[in-house]
């Protein structure tokens, strides 16, 4: 995970419960250095340390964190100088979906290290869609489920992201109903 | 640069070269979009489906978003670099800061790891160190501080979780000198141990001057009144031995030391308290406690004994500081004596009654004439108590004038003439009646009374000499007044002599002081200068009770005396062949000396003759007259006085005023 995240986890932590709350998250991650570099790739563990402190911290369970964090990060990403880039994403919510693996894909030459999921949209009806994700790491769908509501307020269309239990598959997929 | 006015969402701006085609005139413009940002894009309503999958405006957009990171990324690397650069100047300087308050503390600062190696040492310009501190490092700390090993040891036995500041104190020898240190020790995080050692020598040497200034006496050495009370206590509770007592207390105190202090100055009179307490640790046994309590008072416990060896040991101290205390480098040469009460412990004694009761005792001591000792006995107290008494009596008799003299006749025995007196002071009590001098002379001795009574018979006595009108054909009555000890010491005998001669108008030639052995031998230069002041005015100087005290020539050759006057005692035992040639060897002396002899206490006619056998032809005793009025002196110096004049050959006595004389003071 580049820095860049780690950054949206302590500017969420940090809007939620000030600088003692990321001192106490750090603490409990056993993150010795505050200063996230936004370019320098960290291991995942300490990402996912950092999401159980904040479970453990703020009493809710880690998919209610992933879920929020999934929200935040759209709104963070926009409000650190990404919104043209994610307004470039596409006209509305469906064309962005579509465009994330492009954008993922352009994103990679200047992250080297980045791995990518990848975003699958079909399209069910005017006002449905599916998307089917997909990553190497496991266990994010409630994260992508607060992405697909953050790109809701985003674009300003009510979303109703239902996840389908599709049992044995490594990858997670919503039905989307939108405005 | 080509700039499309008309676009979508406003001007375009295109980069890229401008060629013209000269045979076609035609221009043509290779380029593409310049596109600083996806702002740009996004104004112009475009998206990523608008661009092919590898549209370099698009990777160019991205790398420069790439890049924004970056540079924030270095950002933040700046600011973290100087807000280290400056944690680190701070810590420098507050390193420095450190080092140099550390630098102001005395102390040896000390750094060991947990296996006892020495990691760092930090020593100030003050602190002593066997070796320089730099050279401790690396070694092990029990070898390089052996004197700290114990409490180091139990230091890092002690360092346990919690790791609490503890202290001890160990001695070190740092260049011959046994010092003596105190180390306080704590634990830091990483489990080394840091000592804070400091060097309190001075404190223990200050402490130890404080504790001996409480319970010393600075001048001597000896253990105060407040220590000697506390082990007199302690002597008390102790569990006591079959037929043994628990303890027995000796008061002392040096008689007539106030006339050293005022005599020879007080710088004599320190010297004569050491030198007194030395002689007297000298009579004692070494379990023995020597104090002294304060002026020339000493106490003695001996614990574990009673009265009999409590005396004995009174009767040690007492012969030895009785014998003269000669010349130092300090004072002169000085006899005193001491006063010595003995208390010893009985059933019930607390330590204060016990040392009430050396203390009763020693004043019955000193009433008894000083220079002995007695032991504390049931009474003695109120004896004590009627002394004072006696002597608040004495007091007041001299305000209400109940104090007379009375004259008793010297004669010239050749002749039965009378040729003077000796002034005998009398008190005639309005209750008791007339009170006998042996009892109240001593309480005037002892009280100081002495001074004034003495001074007051001097003038009186030199009153009552004037009025007696000399017979014709004979010369006037010559007076005999006693001097004590105390006056002679007082200072101002002479001019208070002087005062007496004029304010009396009597005839310094008819005035004879009389001074006994004793006082010239207890004292030094004042005496004589004293008695050299009253000679010059003309006053003739008797030496009382001769033979009685420490007889000696030297005060026959240093003193002017005019005069002698055998005890009554030699008298009394002229019978005795032995005591017979003493006395006329001292007629011999005086003969040879040129001074008149007066034998006192002649009662009988044998006496007389026996005197007058061996050259003696002034005398005083009953046989010629009892102390009576002026005018029954003067009555008696009308005519021969009885027995008439003893067979003897010569006339009266060369000397022109050789012929008075008077008996023992309470004759």
């Amino acid at each position: 995970v580049y820095g860049l995240v780690n950054r949206a986890v302590e500017d969420m932590a940090r809007e939620a419960g000030g600088a003692a709350l990321w001192d106490r998250l750090r603490h409990a991650a056993g993150v010795p250095d505050e200063h996230f570099l936004a370019m320098r790739p960290y291991d995942d563990e300490l990402t996912f340390r950092l999401v159980d402190a904040a479970a453990g911290e703020l009493g809710l369970p880690v998919d209610e964190v992933l879920r929020r964090f999934g929200r935040h990060w759209i709104v963070y990403t926009g409000q650190h100088g990404y919104g043209p880039l994610l307004a470039m994403g596409g006209r509305d919510l469906p064309q962005f979906l579509a465009n994330l693996d492009a954008m993922h894909s352009r994103i990679s030459l200047s992250m080297p290290e980045l791995r990518p999921p990848s975003f699958r949209v079909t399209e069910l009806g005017p006002d449905r869609f599916r998307v089917v994700y997909r990553s190497h790491r496991l266990g994010l769908g409630p994260m992508v489920q607060g992405l697909l509501e953050g790109l809701g307020e985003l674009f300003a269309t009510p979303v109703e992201v239902t996840p389908v239990v599709e049992p044995d598959t490594v990858h997670d997929t919503f039905e989307v109903r939108h405005g | 640069v080509l700039v499309l006015p008309g676009a979508v969402g406003g001007p375009l701006r295109l980069r890229g070269e401008f060629f013209l085609d000269s045979p076609t005139a035609t221009g043509y413009f290779l380029g593409s979009v310049w596109v600083e940002g996806a702002e740009q894009l996004v104004a112009a309503g475009l998206t990523l489906d608008d661009f092919a999958a590898h549209d370099a405006v698009l990777d160019r957009l991205f790398a420069a978003q790439a890049d924004r990171l970056a540079r924030d990324d270095a950002a933040r690397m700046d600011a973290l670099l100087e807000a280290a650069e400056r944690t680190r100047q701070q810590l420098q300087a507050a390193e420095q800061a450190l080092a140099r308050e550390l630098d102001a503390v005395p102390d040896l600062l000390l750094r060991v790891a947990a296996d006892g190696t020495v990691l760092t040492v930090r020593a100030s310009a003050s602190t002593e160190l066997s070796m320089p501190a730099a050279d401790h490092v690396g070694r092990d700390a029990f070898t390089a501080f052996p004197g700290m090993a114990d409490g180091l040891r139990a230091a890092m036995a002690g360092a346990g979780s919690d790791c609490p500041v503890c202290t001890f104190e160990f001695d070190e020898e740092l260049d011959g000198a046994l010092r003596h240190f105190e180390a306080r020790v704590a634990c830091t995080d990483v489990g080394d141990l840091l000592l804070l050692v400091r060097d309190v020598t001075e404190q223990r040497v200050l402490a130890g001057r404080l504790r001996t200034q409480a319970s010393c006496d600075a001048l001597t050495g000896l253990p105060n009144r407040s220590v000697f009370t506390d082990r007199v206590a302690v002597a008390l509770a102790a569990p006591e031995a079959p037929d043994a007592s628990r303890a027995c207390v000796l008061f002392l105190d040096l008689d007539d030391f106030k006339q050293v202090n005022d005599v020879l100055g007080h710088a004599a009179g320190d010297a004569l308290l050491v030198d007194a307490a030395e002689r007297m640790r000298s009579c004692l046994r070494p379990d023995d406690l020597l104090a002294r309590l304060g002026g020339d008072e000493f106490a003695v416990l001996l614990a574990g004994v009673g009265a009999v060896e409590g005396t004995a040991a009174a009767a040690r101290l007492r012969e030895s500081l009785a014998q003269p205390f000669p010349a130092t480098a300090d004072r002169p040469a000085v006899v005193t004596g001491a006063s010595i009460g003995v208390a010893a412990a009985v059933d019930g004694d607390t330590e204060r009654s016990l040392l009430s009761h050396a203390d009763v005792a020693m004043y019955a001591a000193k009433a008894a004439g000083k220079g002995c000792f007695r032991v504390f006995e049931e009474g003695m107290r109120d004896r004590l108590l009627a002394r004072i008494s006696a002597e608040m009596d004495l007091r007041a008799a001299l305000e209400r004038e109940e104090v007379f003299l009375q004259y008793q006749p010297v004669v010239h025995a050749p002749t039965g003439e009378v040729v003077g007196a000796e002034a005998l002071v009398r008190w005639n009590h309005p209750v008791r009646g007339l009170v006998p001098p042996n009892d109240f002379i001593p309480v005037a001795e002892a009280s100081g009374l002495i001074v004034p009574l003495g001074s007051w018979v001097l003038h009186e006595a030199c009153r009552a000499a004037v009025s007696w009108p000399a017979q014709p054909g004979r010369e006037a009555l010559g007076i005999s007044v006693n001097v004590s000890a105390r006056q002679l010491v007082h200072g101002d005998l002479a001019a208070d002599v002087r005062r007496a001669l004029q304010a009396t108008g009597l005839e310094a030639g008819r005035l004879t002081l009389e001074v006994t052995e004793t006082a010239l031998s207890s004292t030094g230069d004042a005496v004589l200068d004293c008695l050299t002041a009253v000679r010059a005015l003309g006053v003739r100087i008797s030496l009382d009770d001769f033979g009685t005290g420490y007889s000696s020539l030297t005060h026959l050759r240093r003193f002017p005396i005019d005069e002698i006057k055998i005890d009554r005692s030699f008298v009394e035992e002229l019978g005795d062949p032995r005591q017979a040639r003493i006395a006329e060897g001292v007629l011999a002396l005086a003969a040879v000396l040129e001074v008149d002899v007066v034998a006192e206490g002649v009662e009988r006619s044998e006496q007389a003759e026996a005197l007058a056998a061996i050259g003696c032809r002034l005398m005083q005793g009953w046989l010629y007259g009892r102390p009576g009025t002026g005018e029954q002196l003067q009555r008696a110096g009308q005519h021969a006085t009885r027995p008439g004049p003893v067979s003897q050959a010569g006339p009266p006595a060369g000397h022109a005023r050789a012929l008075r004389s008077a008996v023992g003071r309470t004759a």
